[in-house]
């Protein structure tokens, strides 16, 4: 066999294999995407109805704009307000990812730069993480109820930010790592500030990896759900913890409802991650930077 | 402007001594290379006169003035960095122009300086290009001129050809040899090859261990090094050390190695013990020897300029010796040669100069 043609032979082979890959992994999304659009009556359907027949958007309606549609199958007890979990979901996930970024950014570089956290405390700051949650979980609603703090958006921002803080510092800090510090001392010496140098030079030169850092944290935060659940009530609802709630008392789970929903959790992060996916190629590949 | 005093400067880093109370003037437009090994504290006596490191102890006076509490950019001072450090991220334009900018000089004025530094440099095609896009030398070159337009009165150059190859980094000395003439500027320089040194420098100073050995012209330092450390950085080939003792003769003292008798009839009063002879491979003589030293030739090597041979005795490698272009010896042939010639050097075993004031 010639050279090229083992080449030719071998590529099939591969993406014989991530064909296999991409069915195992893609079935169940499309499967969601279908029922979402089932009317009630083939939600349940053995042999399965593969393609929605008739195609209706009631699903939607109901979980996204609070319409009682299709009402019989449900208590209406977990309807709610428009938008009302993904509005949630987007002021906790988006504003403690945003602080978490922030605030690790400058720990990482302080500790980058000025050793302000030893070897030792930078691992014990990761350590925090391999705690269970679940054992942080019952201490955290008790303080959390004694404080006021149950049930409200400050309360999830503020653990959100606290267990993510860890990741956002290892990251960030490995791409302040790559800037050379002469470059710092150079812009220094030719006259720029601190602030200055920061925002001229590291910050461009970390600015992918800050932006799959903060990816990597919305993930995490938006998808969380044992804290959700366990922290809120009537008040605020995730998106996550929103998606368990359509659960009829006779009918178990509504899986048109549920599936109408989870395709609106997980298409946002597919646009966000397509629209940065440069940035993510270049942060996620650490050591960017050419010296 | 661009006088440097420094007076006891000292560091420490964590209980190291990186440099042990320098004492250094550095005159107005002087080309002053700091040498010496890695680890020598040449680098981090440079980076306290930038003031990106904090002086343990001692003071760094810049223009009469007490600079220890200044920042570096107050310093009046401009800095090549080893691995230049351009900005990746901005355009060679956007790299010279940062300078003025942060003085907040007029975007018309900015542009035209830039232009004219560029023409200086001869990196005028280059501006729009990044730093990456720049080949080794162009990139040095951006460095300067970065540095240049912001018209420092002292320029700290940091091993600048380190990365370079070597002819683009005989080409590169010899600019910035025409900059520090056109310029009139105080120069400090890094270096720890020793020809950079000598070519560039209008006083060296060569330092070990955190401490400074010996300051002054590249001759002074050349032919009359204060001690075996000085003697062996500078010059290549280096100069030849013998290993033998100082005995007293009838004639005068004596340097016995191996059954030689080496007379040291210019050096003074020696006294007898273990010592060590230096002779620059320039000083042994091979051609028209009488002196009756003999041994054998285990390398030749063909230069072109010249020839450098080495001598073995018995199972050691003695000493290298520099012959005429034309000079033609087999390896193995046993070969007379003078040591008389040139001058010698003597130091005692801790390596000090013998007979030096």
């Amino acid at each position: 066999m010639t050279k090229a043609a083992k080449r030719r032979l071998r590529s099939i082979g591969r993406y014989a294999a991530l064909g296999v890959w991409l069915a195992i992994v893609a079935f169940p999304l499309l499967w969601a995407l279908m029922t979402s659009f089932k009317p009630p009556y083939q939600w349940f359907t053995w042999p399965p109805t593969w393609i929605a027949n008739p195609f209706t958007l009631n699903n939607y309606r109901v979980v996204w704009l609070g319409e009682l549609l299709d009402t019989q199958y449900v208590q209406s007890a977990s309807i709610q307000t428009p938008f009302f979990a993904l509005v949630n979901s987007i002021i906790i996930a988006g504003t403690s990812t945003l602080l978490s970024v922030i605030l690790g950014v400058l720990l990482a570089y302080g500790v980058s730069r000025y050793g302000i956290l030893s070897e030792r405390s930078l691992f014990r700051l990761l350590i925090l993480r391999m705690v269970p949650p679940i054992v942080v979980a019952v201490p955290v609603v008790i303080y959390y109820s004694t404080l006021g703090l149950s049930d409200t958006y400050l309360g999830l921002i503020i653990i959100y930010v606290v267990t993510t803080l860890p990741y956002s510092v290892w990251m960030t800090k490995s791409f302040i790592d790559e800037v050379p510090v002469e470059m710092e001392q150079s812009a220094e010496l030719l006259g720029a500030s601190r602030l200055r140098t920061i925002w001229e030079v590291v910050f461009p030169l970390i600015r992918s990896g800050v932006v799959a850092t903060f990816m990597f944290i919305l993930i995490l935060t938006w998808s969380e759900y044992l804290m959700a659940l366990l922290l809120s009530a009537t008040n605020i609802s995730t998106l996550p913890v929103q998606l368990n709630k359509y659960e009829g008392s006779t009918e178990g789970r509504l899986y048109g409802w549920q599936q109408a929903l989870s395709i609106g959790v997980t298409v946002p992060l597919i646009v966000i991650g397509y629209a940065i996916h440069k940035h993510l190629v270049r942060g996620f590949s650490f050591g960017m930077l050419k010296r | 402007m661009g006088e440097i005093r420094l007076v006891k400067l000292r560091k420490e880093f964590k209980g190291t001594v990186a440099v042990q109370g320098t004492d250094l003037d550095v005159k107005e437009g002087e080309f002053l290379v700091l040498v010496g090994p890695s680890g020598c504290g040449k680098t981090t006596t440079m980076r306290m006169i930038a003031g990106l490191e904090d002086p343990t102890s001692g003071e760094i006076h810049i223009d009469g003035r007490l600079a220890n509490d200044l920042e570096p950019g107050q310093r009046n001072i401009g800095m090549v960095f080893q691995n230049l450090a351009l900005f990746p991220h901005k355009t060679v334009f956007e790299n010279i122009a940062f300078g003025p900018r942060m003085k907040k000089v007029p975007r018309d004025e900015i542009r035209s300086r830039v232009e004219q530094v560029a023409r200086t440099m001869h990196i005028s095609h280059l501006l729009h290009k990044l730093p990456a896009q720049c080949s080794g030398g162009e990139a040095q070159r951006v460095a300067l001129a970065r540095t240049l337009i912001t018209n420092p009165g002292v320029y700290l150059l940091d091993e600048p050809l380190s990365n370079l190859d070597a002819k683009l980094r005989k080409e590169m000395r010899a600019e910035i040899d025409r900059l520090h003439k056109d310029l009139r500027k105080t120069f400090i320089y890094v270096t720890h090859d020793q020809e950079e040194a000598m070519t560039l420098a209008d006083r060296i100073v060569v330092m070990r261990d955190g401490r400074v050995e010996q300051v002054g012209t590249s001759m002074e330092i050349y032919h009359d090094p204060v001690n075996q450390f000085v003697a062996t950085f500078f010059g290549s080939p280096a100069m030849n050390i013998l290993d033998g003792e100082v005995r007293r003769k009838e004639r005068g003292p004596a340097f016995v190695f191996s059954g030689w008798h080496v007379p040291l009839k210019d050096l003074g009063e020696v006294p007898d013990g273990p010592a060590s002879l230096g002779v620059r491979p320039e000083g042994v003589r091979l051609e028209g020897a009488t002196e009756g030293y003999r041994a054998r030739v285990s390398l030749v090597e063909p230069l072109g300029k010249e020839t450098l041979v080495y001598l073995d005795y018995g199972a050691e490698r003695l000493m290298v010796a520099v012959a005429g272009p034309t000079f033609q010896a087999q390896e193995g042939e046993m070969l007379e040669f003078d040591l008389g010639a040139g001058r010698l050097y003597l130091f005692n075993a801790k390596g000090g100069r013998i007979g030096h004031e």
